[in-house]
């Protein structure tokens, strides 16, 4: 009897492990199959993203709007691809912003689920860990990483479909110094990963093209709560501008709060934009007056924001700016397949591949380009709007369209050649 | 030094050091009374942050009505945590800690779908700022500071003077003796249970206006609970004190002094601390 109870003992932890882990799955894959798809033509594509931890804020939205997207085409009775009509079925994986994380997914995807496509990883740490799968078994990844290395010569495969600090740097850089001419020092910190370790390296970079002195570089680990040491550290060398560099939303929050209760009265600025909602909550309206990025915000919106907001509000009941910027990632990816009129990735990747590819996006041109400095022309770039936040909402103050870009981060990657960092 | 980084770097630890304490003395409690290492224990500090979130921040509740909440709520869905997942292996060792894994990935999961993925902040309760000796200190550090203490004063106190913590000593102590001398153990576990997630949701109520909330903030502070209870020993609230001060300012100074790779520094003195005290400062088990 005993032996019974004890057997029927342990197997309660372990359904309930089984049961987490069912739950945990349908939690994060909740997103929605077209049933009816069955009988069609079906374009499968996979996604690593992260929808679960700490980067969830970005990963969410990207999600949600690819399905938003999806959604449209498939009502439509599919992407028009060649002379087909494809029903578009997503195969989300979530990474976690892990580089194990996103291996394992890569492999699923591709092995399990012979996919062709991948939107995302998003992480660096995630797309190092897989892209040596990429070539071998004809996959294109859709990137979002922001380290310089994600794209180059050797990795063929993969095409940049966001805008990273490298393109937008030297654009809030000079914007934030036309602005502000008295500083003259600047403390960057970022978080110690692949991402910060290449933000480190284009503010320094910058620094130096703007001839500005760096009085701080720090870094810190991705599960920091209280970073009141590393700014104590940071104030200690008196800088006049920090520079968040590519820290995430609530991380610059956290930072701002932090340094305006220290004494802080210089200029703080990001290379991601972080949503007004997150600044708010946690470093309130009086810290972040005049922080600096970039941001799609009024009087310099696109036409196509306020619909676009309405339509994702009302599919996933919350609105975050964030999403608009997101719009754009999962259309390249359709854009591309269909107009290279083939689900062949060999078709399609030659076709993105000859460089200055373009489409029209909800925020206007998205071009291929880059090839003078990442050595292929992987790189997309669009209009940038320069904004700072005065009182309590971000303000475009400055726009920049695809050729004042190109020709800015061309001269600034001239006068000052990437170097990769030591760490 | 200047005087001014020696006081502010002082004062960080000293912030920091209560946070850790506030955290980690619920998780040791449970430890003492059942022998659990519940690794979920960060997750009720989360959920304790969302009710300020959703009770403070936007429905406007006053902040200690709010906090008494959210111990009262946290404390209960402790208990009944308790009562459907721990209970039924009291007194065995494998499956609460295979349970308490799974509730922390479970708990996150479900945040997620309910919270949602954005990162949140509560307002100050406590605005302003003091400027000592040139060093800058925060009125909601200093909050966390008094009430903290205050907590763990009342704590103390409940502890030794009242028939239920004295109860939660004796099994703590020793849990057959204290039956055998009237002692229900079994309501007693879940009462301690109940106890320490209230505390957990205490430090979630107070560090909320200090820091970021999204689902996954509890691994961490769990994370850092535990490193907190093997300074300090396993099962000693007086252990949890000692250890969460002690982090706190090896924080506060190595990351000011040396950066990020203090973080590594702080590991190696934990296993110097392991290797000549195994048991932990003041660690009974």
């Amino acid at each position: 009897m005993r032996r019974l109870f004890h057997s029927q003992a342990y197997s309660v932890p372990i359904l309930f492990v089984t049961l987490v882990l069912l739950l945990q799955s349908v939690a994060v894959f909740a997103a929605p199959r077209n049933a009816e798809a069955a009988e069609q033509k079906i374009l499968k594509l996979g996604s690593i993203l992260p929808l679960s931890g700490a980067a969830a804020p970005w990963g969410i939205p990207w999600q949600r709007t690819a399905i938003m997207l999806s959604e449209e085409w498939n009502a439509k009775g599919g992407l028009p691809v060649g002379e087909h009509k494809y029903q578009i079925e997503w195969i989300w994986e979530d990474d976690k912003y892990k580089g194990e994380e996103g291996r394992m997914a890569a492999e699923k995807l591709i092995y399990r689920d012979k996919v062709k496509f991948i939107f995302g990883p998003i992480s660096s740490s995630s797309y190092f860990a897989l892209r040596d799968l990429l070539e071998p078994n004809k996959t294109i990844a859709f990137i979002n990483t922001y380290a310089r290395e994600s794209i180059g010569p050797k990795w063929p495969w993969t095409f940049r479909v966001l805008i990273t600090a490298e393109e937008k740097g030297p654009m809030i850089y000079k914007e934030v110094l036309e602005r502000n001419p008295n500083i003259k020092k600047v403390a960057a910190i970022n978080r110690d990963d692949e991402t910060g370790w290449a933000g480190d390296n284009l503010s320094q970079r910058l620094a130096k093209y703007f001839k500005l002195e760096v009085v701080a570089s720090e870094f810190y680990p991705a599960g920091m709560k209280d970073f009141s040491p590393l700014v104590t550290r940071m104030l200690a060398k008196k800088p006049d501008l920090i520079d968040l560099s590519n820290s995430s939303a609530g991380h610059q929050a956290a930072i701002i709060k932090l340094a305006r209760e220290m004494g802080f009265q210089g200029k703080i600025m990001s290379f991601p934009m972080a949503p007004i909602e997150t600044l708010l909550q946690v470093a309130g309206k009086e810290f972040i007056e005049g922080y600096a990025s970039e941001a799609f915000a009024a009087p310099l919106l696109p036409p196509g924001h306020d619909e676009f907001k309405e339509k994702y509000t009302k599919r996933w009941g919350e609105w975050v700016e964030y999403a608009f910027q997101a719009s754009p990632y999962a259309q390249f990816v359709l854009e591309a397949i269909k107009s290279a009129g083939s689900v062949d990735s060999q078709i399609v990747r030659d076709h993105l591949a000859k460089g200055g590819w373009s489409y029209n996006a909800i925020d206007g041109e998205r071009r291929l380009a880059g090839g003078e400095y990442y050595g292929v022309s992987h790189q997309v770039y669009c209009t940038m709007i320069y904004s700072e936040i005065h009182d309590g909402k971000y303000v475009g103050l400055k726009k920049y369209a695809v050729d004042d870009l190109i020709k800015m981060v061309k001269e600034f990657n001239q006068a000052i050649p990437y170097i990769p960092s030591k760490r | 030094m200047s005087g001014e980084l020696l006081i502010q770097v002082l004062f960080n630890g000293l912030s920091m050091g209560m946070i850790y304490v506030l955290i980690a003395s619920g998780f040791t409690l449970i430890y003492s009374i059942m022998r659990i290492l519940n690794f979920a224990h960060g997750e009720l500090y989360m959920i304790a942050g969302y009710i300020t979130f959703y009770l403070f921040e936007q429905a406007g509740l006053n902040y200690f009505l709010n906090l008494i909440l959210a111990m009262a709520i946290v404390g209960l869905l402790g208990a009944l945590i308790e009562r459907v997942f721990f209970h039924p292996f009291l007194g065995e060792h494998d499956p609460p800690l295979i349970i308490a894994l799974g509730l922390m990935m479970l708990i996150p999961g479900l945040a997620l779908v309910g919270f949602g993925e954005l990162d949140r902040g509560v307002r100050k309760i406590f605005p302003g700022v003091l400027k000592i000796g040139g060093a800058y200190i925060s009125m909601e550090r200093i909050a966390v500071i008094i009430i903290g203490a205050i907590i763990m004063i009342g704590l103390n106190f409940f502890l030794k003077n009242f028939k239920i913590g004295r109860a939660l000593q004796a099994i703590s102590q020793d849990a057959e003796a204290a039956a055998l001398q009237g002692v229900n153990v079994a309501t007693m576990s879940t009462i301690g249970f109940a106890l320490s997630t209230a505390l957990a949701a205490a430090a979630g109520v107070l560090i909320a206006p200090l820091f970021v909330l999204n689902p996954f903030i509890g691994v961490e502070a769990t994370f850092k609970a535990l490193i907190v209870v093997v300074i300090g020993g396993l099962g000693s609230v007086q252990g949890a004190l000692a250890g969460g001060l002690l982090l706190g300012f090896m924080e506060s100074f190595g990351y000011t002094f040396i950066g990020g790779v203090s973080e590594v520094l702080i590991f190696c003195l934990v296993l110097f601390i392991l290797l000549i005290r195994p048991k932990g400062l003041m660690g009974r088990y």
